[in-house]
């Protein structure tokens, strides 16, 4: 039977409406038989729906509005020119800058053809592949039991310019277990996996900064740690990408994006 | 623009006063306009403008040491001045502008006094009307989490509150 103290959080989850229906269920059946928790159910209940009423009765202040609506509205064209030409159109109509405008939109063709045709070095998706790699077993990974010798053998690859990130995983029941050296753009990324009870997550430790977060990760800033967290999916797999000092780690799982950043923030090992 | 009002109430009660939560919007929706190109289609918009802003309340807290406490209390009068001059209801009589005047200083009396981990998940799920999935992606922690936190937050201001709303 259900103790009260382990139906609070149902409660919650109750009048809220977002319980499963087994959840509702074994809840329900608690109320049914407590009178304490029923009388809570619709304290919260009453609670919840004044804090509704408080935050329903507010809205953006008009001068707000209009400003935002202001800045959404101009057109991006408009946003970054000088004064006293306010369109492109303006710029291409005076005949001297013709030449100019035809050579720098060759130079910026060339160069947006030479970005999307070269090879991907974008450090996110190709971790991504590698971990897919060396979950579905077709990637070659050096296994060891001996954590302290695994750690050693692969900052020894890289001579040890920097060591992989050590990382605490043991409450998740994951443990290192593998590891290889991958070149990825020219650099070198130490590769450890991590693997047990839980789903498996890679650990890629590299040389670098900010600007080697994946494009389209989004940004979350962990203000008691002061570090910018870099999350991104691609293809059901997360990564989470962050910086201590001068090297990256960057972590990677099929694991929930949400719990896959919860293991990032919870962990702060220098290499 | 979308999801504007939701994003002002949020902010109105994270931050201090009007002027602050003004200003954590207009920053919000400069940021998000800047950065639109890293918003991925077909996912939550109003989730990852909320992580815009949250992010930012928590950095410029962090940078002015302005974070959200019990103490202070004594501008309350001021700031509840600033918050009956943006209700949207047009004209709700005098006798419900009495009462939705006591409620609204009650609860933003009470949600100042509890621990910010506590607060936020109040403030998005029962006042910004956020779901619980929602609510995760902006706090960046699991869904089950925000249940907890909202539980505990809950009994918390309960007990700010006393009786006379609950």
């Amino acid at each position: 039977m259900m103790q009260c103290n382990e139906a609070q959080e149902l409660i919650t989850g109750l009048v809220d409406q977002q319980l499963s229906a087994d959840e509702g269920l074994s809840i329900e059946n608690h109320l049914a038989q407590c009178a304490d928790c029923r009388a809570q159910f619709e304290s919260e209940t009453t609670l919840k729906q004044n804090l509704k009423l408080a935050g329903a009765a507010l809205s953006v202040p008009r001068e707000l509005r209009e400003k935002i609506e202001d800045l959404t509205r101009r057109p991006e064209s408009e946003r970054g020119l000088a004064k006293g030409t306010s369109t492109i159109r303006e710029w291409l109509a005076l005949p001297w800058l013709r030449p100019g405008f035809a050579l720098v939109t060759i130079g910026l063709v060339a160069a947006l053809m030479f970005f999307q045709f070269r090879p991907s070095n974008d450090i996110g998706s190709v971790a991504l592949a590698v971990h897919e790699g060396i979950t579905s077993g077709k990637t070659t990974v050096t296994r060891s039991s001996d954590t302290a010798r695994l750690r050693a053998d692969l900052a020894l690859a890289v001579k040890n310019k920097f060591a992989p990130i050590a990382l605490d995983l043991s409450a998740l029941k994951l443990y290192p277990v593998a590891g290889l050296v991958k070149q990825i753009g020219g650099r070198e990324v130490l590769v450890t996996v991590y693997s047990g009870d839980g789903p498996t997550i890679t650990c890629f430790t590299f040389l670098g900064g900010e600007g080697d977060a994946p494009r389209g990760s989004e940004l979350f800033f962990d203000a008691e740690k002061k570090i910018n967290f870099y999350s991104f999916t691609r293809g059901g797999l997360h990564g989470v990408m962050h910086r201590e000092g001068g090297v990256i780690c960057l972590l990677v799982s099929d694991m929930p994006a949400a719990d896959l950043l919860a293991v990032a923030r919870g962990q702060r090992h220098p290499a | 623009m979308t999801h504007l009002d939701h994003l002002y109430r949020v902010a109105f009660f994270l931050a201090k006063n009007p002027d602050d939560a003004q200003d954590c919007v207009q920053e919000t929706c400069a940021r998000a306009l800047s950065a639109f190109e890293r918003f991925a289609p077909g996912t939550n918009l109003k989730a990852w403008l909320t992580r815009i802003l949250y992010n930012f309340f928590l950095d410029s807290s962090v940078r002015n040491k302005r974070t959200v406490s019990a103490e202070g209390l004594s501008d309350g009068a001021e700031e509840q001045g600033h918050f009956w001059e943006s209700l949207a209801t047009p004209d709700p009589g005098p006798e419900r502008q009495v009462l939705e005047r006591e409620l609204s200083e009650v609860i933003g009396d009470a949600l100042k006094a509890i621990p910010e981990e506590f607060r936020a998940p109040i403030i998005l799920v029962d006042l910004g009307d956020y779901s619980y999935q929602e609510a995760a992606e902006v706090l960046a922690c699991p869904i089950g989490t925000v249940r907890s936190r909202l539980s505990r937050g809950r009994r918390l201001l309960q007990k700010r509150i006393g009786k006379s709303l609950g």
